[in-house]
């Protein structure tokens, strides 16, 4: 059974799913723009025992919108803020995307609480990179008197593989429309990160994974020698792998945490 | 502050907005395809002087959906209760619209000892006949397609139902009617077949009618009034968007209503 909740942290309510279990939570991120509901498909087939616990970044899904402009490192302190007020002291942190750039952050300023670090589409990207990247995002997705930016985010999903169905293709615009001002946030703050340096500092075990159809794909095996204990996994799907192939997902993560039990 | 939240019931999590205050509290029932955001202006204005809990009806908003289509009107009005019920709400006003007032009107039926008053806008009072008229327009759900040109056609529909009167109230219904494509079809289909005049007509509380001249149930309000002359009425603004469009105009004939009968 999953439930949703409101935890306060940072400036206001930060919306979550919850599957109860036992053990060491995992904290689930999700990428831009989607929210929580990337992770019910996971959440429903986990076969246990750790509880699992879906947050949506401020600015997305049912979370509250953020003032300014945060930096990702205050988009973790947010969730880590989030992570303690839901009573969680350890956990595994498991990013997707951006997702995996905030969990990077949250590892990185609190390693005594974090057991491990896993990452779908580690952004393992250089400085120039980055800046390519800040060029092409974030998107205009301002609302248009005339509703034109309803086909640009309908046509942005599908681009990006998140029409594998239409209720997935309806769900990602629903989640995407909803947060147009947090994918502009996000994504002017994203390509400032330095991810590489995280990434070669955090101590923790790591798992990473990605698809051949991820737009990630091509810096994955930066990602994997830049950090050679990290356990690496090739998944299918493109950019919704939690939604295409869940038993994937599930299967490969909950090994990670079956040998991380001993 | 207005916080969100979640009841649980035994169907699932039904989703609301409340603002804690003084007294008997506030319950609000939104318009198809809407959700309790459409109360916020509303209860922003009147912070400090009620308690006030804006729920999501089941298919809507955050709360959860309906496995099929409801039996009817009276299902939602159960769910709604046992929602109230889980919140330890005992007697309590309805504010409501829409479909907000057929689902009010069944409370009511229902559980009339906690209704202490009700006060609808854009009461329902229609014929068989018309309700079967109004079916073919407000039933046909705007269904995910490939091509995606149902998020147009939503945005155009809530366009014709005056919602473009501010850009930020446009947005967030197209989203609460996309995310609601099946509720609306659900909480309309069970619309057009609820009688909603004999327990419109059997409400012993006060009872407040307000409408828009601009509303597409304008039509029916001199009925409304004419069927319960004892009640107090109000003309608002606001096409079919009164409390975001004319919030103003509600929380002052709300107000005036509620310190008339000492509520």
């Amino acid at each position: 059974m999953i439930r949703k909740g409101y935890v306060d942290a940072g400036g206001g309510q930060v919306h979550y799913r919850h599957r109860p279990g036992q053990g060491t939570p995992v904290v689930c991120l999700h990428q831009t723009a989607s929210s929580s509901a990337m992770f019910e498909a996971v959440m429903r087939r986990w076969p246990g025992p750790e509880p699992l616990y879906a947050l949506d970044t401020p600015g997305f899904g049912g979370s509250y919108e953020p003032d300014g402009q945060p930096t990702m490192a205050e988009y973790g302190r947010v969730l880590l803020d989030a992570t303690r007020a839901l009573g969680l002291e350890r956990m595994h942190l498991f990013g997707h995307h951006t997702g995996a750039c905030i969990a990077i952050e949250m590892a990185d300023a609190a390693p005594e609480r974090t057991a491990s670090l896993a990452m779908i589409g580690p952004v393992t990207i250089t400085r120039d990179e980055a800046a390519m990247f800040k060029s092409v995002y974030p998107k205009d997705f301002r609302i248009q008197v005339d509703g034109s930016h309803l086909r640009k985010m309908w046509d942005y999903v599908a681009e990006i593989g998140g029409n594998s169905t239409p209720e997935l293709h309806h769900r990602e615009f629903v989640d995407t429309a909803r947060a147009w001002a947090g994918h502009i946030r996000v994504y002017s703050a994203i390509w400032d990160q330095d991810f590489i340096a995280l990434y070669q500092r955090v101590k923790v075990p790591l798992w990473i994974a990605c698809s051949p159809n991820d737009v990630l794909w091509p810096i994955f095996p930066r990602a994997k020698e830049l950090r050679p204990d990290a356990i690496a996994v090739e998944l299918g799907g493109s950019n919704f792998q939690t939604d295409e192939v869940p038993e994937q997902v599930v299967a490969a993560l909950a090994a990670f945490y079956a040998a991380r039990r001993g | 502050m207005i916080l969100k939240g979640y009841a649980n019931i035994a169907a699932g999590q039904v989703h609301y907005r409340r603002l804690h205050g003084p007294g008997l509290p506030v319950v609000c029932l939104h318009q198809t395809a809407s959700s309790g955001a459409m109360w916020v202006k509303v209860m922003e204005r009147m912070r400090g002087e009620r308690p006030f809990v804006a729920l999501d009806t089941p298919g809507f908003g955050g709360s959860f959906d309906p496995p099929q289509l409801p039996p009817s009107i009276g299902t939602y009005a159960e769910w709604l209760l046992e929602a109230l019920d889980a919140l330890g709400i005992g007697r309590f006003h309805v504010l409501c619209h829409h479909t907000g007032a057929c689902i009010a009107v069944e409370m009511t039926a229902k559980q009339a000892e906690r209704v202490a008053s009700v006060a609808m806008i854009g009461p329902v009072p229609l014929t068989e006949a018309e309700r079967n008229d109004y079916r073919q327009y407000y039933s046909s759900p705007f269904s995910p397609t490939a091509e995606g040109e149902y998020l147009k056609t939503t945005w155009d529909y809530l366009r014709g139902l005056g919602a473009h009167g501010d850009l930020g109230l446009h947005h967030r219904e197209l989203l609460d009617t996309a995310r609601a494509y099946l509720g609306r079809w659900m909480a309309y289909t069970n619309v057009w077949r609820q009688d909603f005049v004999p327990p419109f007509l059997a409400i012993r509380v006060p009872l407040l009618l307000m409408c828009a001249e601009d509303d597409v149930l304008w039509p029916f309000f001199g009925r409304a009034k004419e069927m319960r002359p004892d009640a107090d009425s109000a003309v608002l603004k606001g096409a079919n968007f009164e409390p975001d469009l004319d919030p103003d105009g509600v929380v002052s004939a709300y107000r005036a209503f509620l310190a008339k009968h000492a509520l």
